[in-house]
């Protein structure tokens, strides 16, 4: 498991998408949070660490690309096939999957927070706090998408797939806001509130300078959302995957 | 050329792909219908019209019709039925041409059908359409159909230019969900809710622009201009698929 593990990372090291992926993640939170590009109205106005936390959702946008090619390029060019061959089980390539694109998105995590921070923005505790929601956050979406991309092996349909999840998060959270608001009422409201929580688009959208609070269910609960979808997702993952036939 | 047109129009109608996406188009309608209903009895016990149900099918029209052409196209690619095409003598212009008219045929079907389930909706389960003449529903389909064609070429086009890499799915499934979330922003900021447009100078020409010729904005709001923009946008954008895929697809080196 440990050497599946490594054998990804140092894949990763040489993977240009990522690399890009974390050269854009750095000059992008540095041009946004310090607000070199010029942006005028209300982005101008607010601290530099809330637009900081504003251009991290797009990382929910590269991982919905990084996680699904990555890890789908080794059922295509048998590199899972001979994983099983050496030895290992699907569950294990499974899990070094897994360990793999938590660790890549605590790096692209660390550029960011240090993009920021040159940017501009203040250290403080409850800017932590709501980029460690976050990234909790993210992970129970890297394991979504890491759910879909173990048990769909054909490409097309896999992006399909994730793409269509990118968009329900999208279209949940914005019809969410508005049930919530103007239509829920009692512990309906509070049942509401928790499932546009399972969202990470949803949690990151709470968190926001201009969003309701009503939305926000407080940052324990976010994290304890965050730890039950990531259970879940691993679980459902994980479950009968040694009998997925393999070509 | 006609060999191909019917080759491909028969592999699409056999298509698990398609024959799924039909399903999704009658399932989404009728949970749509569902949901609003649920929400309108229980929260606003107020009666259903069409308005509220009647124009689901444009909230994943896009998704649907790229999703689909890309994948019928893509299976082309990956079971080699492009190579024995050619192989079998037939020239790459019928070949490309062929399958960029698979691409519109799609999108014509998916939304044919949904027309059909939508004025069957209307009429079984609400009070009908109260603010909107027969006219301008024919009008709001006529001009999803014509988008949904020109969505079919253009992600077709690209899987051809692209020769059925991941790459294609990408840039198609992208831009889909990109150009869905700039359409709704865009709307918003021409016509908001509370008072008047407040856009000026290039920013305005550039969203009226966007509004008025890119088919991928014609599903956010009704048409509210003339017919000649919606077919010209519509043109415009098979005409570019057709004349930039072509160009690349004839140099393609195929495996």
């Amino acid at each position: 498991m440990i050497n599946l593990y490594k054998s990804n990372m140092r894949r990763l090291s040489r993977n240009p998408l990522f690399i890009g992926g974390l050269a854009i993640a750095f000059l992008a939170t540095l041009a946004f949070t310090s607000n070199m590009i010029g942006l005028t109205g209300r982005f101008a106005a607010i601290e530099n660490e809330e637009r900081m936390f504003f251009i991290s959702i797009a990382m929910m946008g590269f991982f919905t690309v990084f996680v699904p090619l990555f890890t789908n390029v080794e059922y295509g060019n048998g590199v899972i096939r001979n994983k099983l061959v050496a030895g290992y089980s699907i569950k294990q390539v499974f899990y070094s999957h897994l360990l793999a694109h938590a660790s890549a998105l605590f790096l692209m995590s660390a550029i960011y927070m240090l993009a920021g921070i040159l940017g501009g923005a203040k250290i403080s505790g409850s800017m932590l706090l709501k980029n460690t929601v976050l990234f909790f956050a993210l992970c129970a979406y890297i394991s979504v998408m890491l759910l879909l991309s173990i048990r769909v092996k054909k490409a097309v349909a896999l992006i399909g797939y994730v793409f269509l999840v990118l968009m329900f998060s999208y279209s949940g959270v914005m019809t969410g806001n508005a049930i919530v608001s103007f239509v829920l009422k009692g512990s309906a409201k509070t049942i509401g509130v928790i499932i546009y929580n399972t969202i990470a688009f949803g949690q990151w959208f709470a968190n926001l300078w201009f969003s309701s609070e009503e939305m926000n269910p407080g940052n324990a609960t976010q994290l304890a959302i965050s730890a039950a979808m990531i259970f879940a997702t691993v679980f459902l993952g994980a479950f009968r995957l040694d009998k997925k036939d393999i070509k | 050329m006609f060999r191909n047109l019917y080759a491909d129009t028969r592999s699409i109608l056999l298509n698990r792909g398609f024959r799924f996406a039909l399903a999704a188009i009658v399932s989404w309608q009728l949970l749509f219908l569902l949901f609003v209903w649920l929400i309108q009895t229980l929260f606003f016990k107020e009666a259903l019209t069409a308005e509220d149900v009647g124009f689901s099918f444009s909230s994943v029209a896009v998704f649907l019709v790229t999703g689909s052409s890309l994948y019928i196209s893509g299976d082309a690619f990956s079971s080699g039925c492009i190579r024995n095409k050619i192989i079998s003598g037939a020239r790459r212009t019928e070949v490309f041409l062929s399958a960029v008219c698979g691409g519109m045929f799609q999108g014509v079907m998916y939304s044919m059908l949904a027309c059909v389930v939508s004025v069957m909706v209307s009429l079984l389960f609400t009070a009908g359409y109260m603010s909107y003449s027969i006219q301008e529903i024919a009008e709001y389909w006529i001009v999803i159909t014509m988008a949904c064609a020109a969505i079919g070429a253009f992600s077709t086009a690209l899987v051809m230019s692209l020769g059925g890499n991941q790459l294609s799915y990408i840039i198609g499934f992208a831009l889909a969900f990109l150009l869905n979330v700039v359409s709704a922003r865009i709307v918003d900021k021409l016509y908001p809710a509370d008072g008047l447009c407040a856009l000026t100078g290039t920013k305005l020409a550039a969203y009226s622009f966007f509004d008025r010729f890119i088919p991928y904005s014609y599903f956010t709001a009704t048409p509210h201009y003339g017919m000649g923009n919606y077919v010209s946008g519509c043109a415009g954008l098979i005409l570019t698929s057709l004349a930039a895929g072509w160009m690349v697809f004839r140099k393609k080196e195929l495996k």
